[in-house]
């Protein structure tokens, strides 16, 4: 993740940025979350290889397109995957104000 | 006996199925409607609104709504206004143009790009509500249940300025200015703030005050 592009956007635009692509683990999460001048953040690979590594069961994703690789349960080994909650909790205890895990 | 029923206003330029969507996930029945009839004849009404004022002042004056919603304020019927919902019951907006609405709460609508500490519109995402404590004690109080630690979904431009300061619930701040995201006065309850887009807590804001 790119901080210093993004904080450079975000200085030279009113409206709100979101930087999406590359956290590789949350204190990737907790430096962008300190930083302030992102509105917010898209996290997708920290979670998805979290979801197939703690998700045993392949039932009811039967017709999902590569369940090779679901079956696999591999991980990526530059990305420290974690759940959402996980993740909120972490920030939470960070002093990060952030809506609570439902 | 006719159900329990709530009017959710079409004026053309909202997130109807939202709100009816969230209404349903609670078992409240509601009705998509433009019918001045069935909006006075029903037992509640939301008057949604997602775009800009002058178009929204535009579309219920072509449907002859602006009485309606005045009529049904009257009846003393539980009335909530949501997001541009909130702003139209005000005097006016300087949204692109000075333009009048309902005029039902005395005050303006302004835009956060003219002040100092705003650096970011629209205000965008989850934040939290300093709830003014009021009268928990009415039938229909929306904050039951709902605290100051709990996450509202915003995305506006503007802010409205009520100029009886008894009639603001809650205030909420954005990049360092604290602007009202609701009020409230006798049946009427309007937030500044998504409900219906707020997860557990927005729906039991709509069910507290549609029970």
């Amino acid at each position: 993740m790119n901080s210093s592009l993004l904080e450079e956007v975000a200085n030279n635009v009113s409206i709100p940025v979101v930087g999406h692509g590359g956290v590789g683990s949350k204190e990737d999460v907790l430096d962008l979350a300190r930083s302030k001048f992102l509105s917010g953040i898209a996290i997708a690979s920290l979670f998805h290889y979290d979801f197939i590594h703690s998700n045993r069961s392949l039932e009811g994703y039967e017709a999902e397109g590569n369940t090779e690789f679901l079956k696999s349960y591999k991980k990526l080994s530059n990305i420290k995957a974690i759940g959402v909650n996980e993740l909120k909790k972490f920030l939470s205890e960070e002093a990060i104000e952030l809506r609570k895990a439902v | 006996m006719k159900k329990y029923s709530v009017a959710i206003i079409d004026y053309q330029m909202s997130n109807l199925f939202s709100i009816s969507n969230a209404l349903n996930a609670l078992d409240i029945n509601s009705v998509i409607t433009s019918d001045p009839k069935v909006i006075l004849q029903s037992d509640g009404a939301i008057l949604p609104g997602v775009g800009s004022y002058p178009q929204a002042v535009n579309s219920l004056h072509d449907l002859d709504l602006f009485e309606t919603i005045r009529n049904f304020i009257n009846s003393g019927k539980p009335f909530m206004g949501i997001c541009l919902g909130l702003q139209l019951l005000f005097n006016n907006s300087e949204e692109f143009k000075l333009t009048e609405g309902l005029g039902v709460i005395e005050g303006a609508t302004k835009k956060f790009i003219d002040k100092p500490s705003v650096k970011t519109v629209p205000h965008v995402g989850w934040n939290k509500i300093e709830i003014i404590e009021s009268d928990h004690n009415i039938q229909n109080y929306p904050f039951r249940d709902i605290t100051s630690d709990d996450f509202f979904y915003f995305v506006h431009s503007l802010y409205v300025e009520p100029t009886n300061l008894d009639y603001v619930k809650s205030y909420t701040n954005h990049e360092g200015f604290n602007f009202c995201s609701s009020i409230m006065h006798e049946n009427i309850f309007a937030s500044q703030f998504h409900p219906e887009k707020s997860g557990k807590r927005g729906l039991q804001m709509l069910q507290n005050f549609f029970n």
